[in-house]
């Protein structure tokens, strides 16, 4: 037990309201607050020799609000444990729809036709969900911030490390997630690859603080009967409060990608509404520097054992099919419409392959990423996956990728390529 | 009043209060390297499931470093940890004792926990418009950003001030409702719901001057 040798003057001003001037002595129980180290003693250097051994305490905070308990951290933390177990299962689906990765590219369903509508959808609402739980549960175990000594042992050092990680990659990854979804990106690295490794040191650093705070969690995860506790009031209130801020926040940003809510949307990035033809869009033709596509000199070009081209006209002239699937964007956003169009299956089977290959599509678009797309063979062989021509009754804008663009079910957006000139069967 | 609400200071929850819990605590304690036999108050099950997601977590967080290290590169990891950390400061740093400040201020007002209810919901609302609302530059296109972010959030502010007025001034239907369950809770159903109005009356009148 640290002496204190600072003989800590009563009433130290301190920016942490809840202070008192009173020392308490150091905490017992593990830390469970925070990364740093609480601020160092403001010693003049070559302090008495005789202290060296005996760290001493600084002039620290001290809260005596009701609410910095574990029982409120449990009741808080359960619920963002939720919140980002959902967003991080739901991240990894996004992640190998937008990048297949490996052994799982050729197995990679087509249905459900709302998959990704549903997880990405998902994975957003829950990333909005956990930025109040998040603050709260911080805020609850904030005086854990100020625990002294800063490390009692090597092991309680790398706990609070963990600890460290998690919060750090919790604020950084919502952070991240919330900007991103209004199309703004204030930082030097890159999103993607730093969203996702970061969403592994998250999980992480989680899975090892429940491990951690097992007995804990277990102990306060029920109420405590066995007397009257006055907190269990303000605890509910607090609780109301959070709930009344989580539901809030999806009501008034879910309508993005859930229809029903849309009247209700007023801070989402995004409200499906009647323009471009009804489906917003990312990309647009300007951009993709495809503005001059002219009706009469486009050709598709299909690539296989047999290969053809067709002319726009000739494509009409083939049977349509209309297909109501939704454009599910990684942004969170989401809407349903009617595509009309030749079916895929029709057109690879058209150059002698079977309708379950492996394709490759190549864009007209000159600027950006995705130009060339690649599908594995269940997305090709589905009755629903078509090159549109039509979207909503009308013509494709050039917007939405006139004069033919895929449209394919449980795919992300970036994915359902637009301005379409060449189809390659490669295997 | 248990032990541990009387304490009221940090963590007061936490302090090992008797016997079984201190030797929990103390396991807690090991938790970083869970490998003390399995202890009294929780089983073997606790033992195997903390090993479990400790392994697992541990595993992840190597792998996410490895991902942002080696895959990424030097530069964009020291990146990283920049944001990170000044995140991590803006948040502790400022964030917390403003809101800490904000608190010291709220408890001494009447309707109090209306009041936090209020302004969690409406804190919570402009920490997701401030993207929309401070994005430097045109969107990409009308389709982003397409709605009137301030008078949407000047919109959502004035419903939950009416909202936050109401369950300030009307506490008496959510007494007579909360007293039920505490009543339930208490009683195990043998009171039926009237009796327990007493337990949030205590619960407003005793928070302020318990701290």
């Amino acid at each position: 037990m640290n002496g204190n040798a600072n003989g800590n003057p009563g009433g130290e001003a301190n920016a942490h309201g809840e202070a008192s001037g009173e020392r308490a002595p150091a905490e017992r129980e593990p830390a469970a607050g925070s990364i740093s180290a609480a601020s160092r003693p403001a010693r003049p250097e070559g302090a008495a020799p005789a202290l060296v051994r005996r760290a001493p305490v600084p002039p620290l905070p001290r809260f005596r609000g009701p609410l910095h308990d574990a029982r409120t951290a449990t009741a808080v933390g359960r619920w963002l444990g939720l919140a980002m177990a959902v967003c991080f299962l739901t991240g990894l689906v996004s992640h190998e729809l937008q990048s297949p990765q490996g052994w799982l590219a050729p197995h990679l369903p087509s249905r459900p036709v709302s998959g990704y509508r549903l997880t990405q959808g998902l994975h957003v609402a829950s990333g909005i969900a956990a930025i109040p739980l998040l603050l709260v549960k911080l805020w609850t175990v904030y005086p854990r911030l100020f625990a002294w000594p800063p490390a009692r042992s090597v092991r309680h050092a790398l706990e609070r490390l963990s600890i460290g990680a998690l919060v750090g990659s919790a604020l950084l990854e919502l952070f991240l997630g919330l900007v991103n979804i209004a199309q703004w990106y204030p930082w030097p690295f890159p999103f993607v690859p730093v969203h996702w490794a970061l969403a592994w040191v998250l999980i992480g650093s989680l899975l090892l603080h429940v491990a951690v705070k097992a007995p804990d969690i277990a102990r306060h995860w029920r109420r405590d009967r066995t007397g009257a506790d006055a907190q269990a009031a303000e605890r509910r209130s607090l609780l109301r409060g959070v709930g009344a801020a989580v539901g809030t926040l999806t009501l008034v940003t879910a309508g993005q990608s859930f229809g029903p809510l849309r009247p209700l949307t007023l801070l989402a990035p995004r409200r499906p509404d009647g323009r471009a033809q009804g489906v917003p869009v990312n990309r647009t033709a300007a951009e993709a520097g495809v503005l001059d596509v002219a009706a009469e000199s486009w050709r598709l070009h299909v690539a296989g054992p047999r290969p053809f081209e067709l002319s726009l006209a000739e494509l009409r002239a083939l049977p349509q099919y209309t297909a109501r699937l939704p454009i599910a964007c990684v942004e969170g956003w989401s809407v349903s419409a009617e595509w009309t169009g030749v079916r895929l299956r029709d057109l690879v089977e058209r150059a002698g392959a079977p309708a379950a290959s492996f394709l490759r599509v190549v864009s007209l678009q000159r600027h950006g990423g995705y130009r060339v797309m690649e599908m594995g063979p269940h997305y090709a062989s589905d009755p629903a996956t078509l090159l549109a021509l039509r979207l909503n009754g009308a013509e494709l804008s050039p917007d939405h990728g006139y004069p033919a663009r895929i449209i394919a079910p449980n795919r992300p957006g970036v994915w359902q390529t637009k301005w379409v000139a060449r189809i390659e069967v490669l295997r | 009043m248990n032990e541990r609400s009387a304490a009221g200071g940090p963590g007061a929850g936490a302090r090992p209060a008797t016997g079984t819990q201190a030797g929990a605590a103390t396991g807690a304690e090991a938790g970083a390297a869970p490998g003390a036999a399995p202890r009294g108050e929780h089983g073997a099950g606790m033992w195997v499931l903390r090993w479990v997601l400790g392994g697992l977590g541990a595993a992840a967080l190597g792998a996410g470093l490895w991902l942002l290290l080696h895959d990424e590169g030097a530069e964009t990891a020291r990146q990283t940890l920049t944001w990170l950390a000044a995140l991590w400061a803006v948040h502790d740093l400022l964030f917390v004792p403003l809101v800490l400040a904000a608190g010291l201020v709220l408890r001494r007002l009447p309707g109090r926990r209306a009041l936090r209810g209020g302004l969690l919901v409406c804190g919570s609302a402009l920490l997701v418009a401030l993207p929309p609302l401070l994005r430097p530059g045109a969107p990409r296109n009308p389709t982003v950003l397409s709605l009137d972010y301030p008078r949407n959030l000047a919109l959502l502010a004035a419903a939950v001030a009416l909202a936050t007025a109401a369950a300030a001034l009307l506490p008496a239907p959510r007494r007579v409702r909360r007293g039920g369950d505490g009543a339930r809770r208490r009683a195990g159903r043998a009171a039926t719901a009237p009796g327990g109005g007493e337990e949030p009356g205590q619960g407003r009148a005793g928070a302020p001057g318990e701290r």
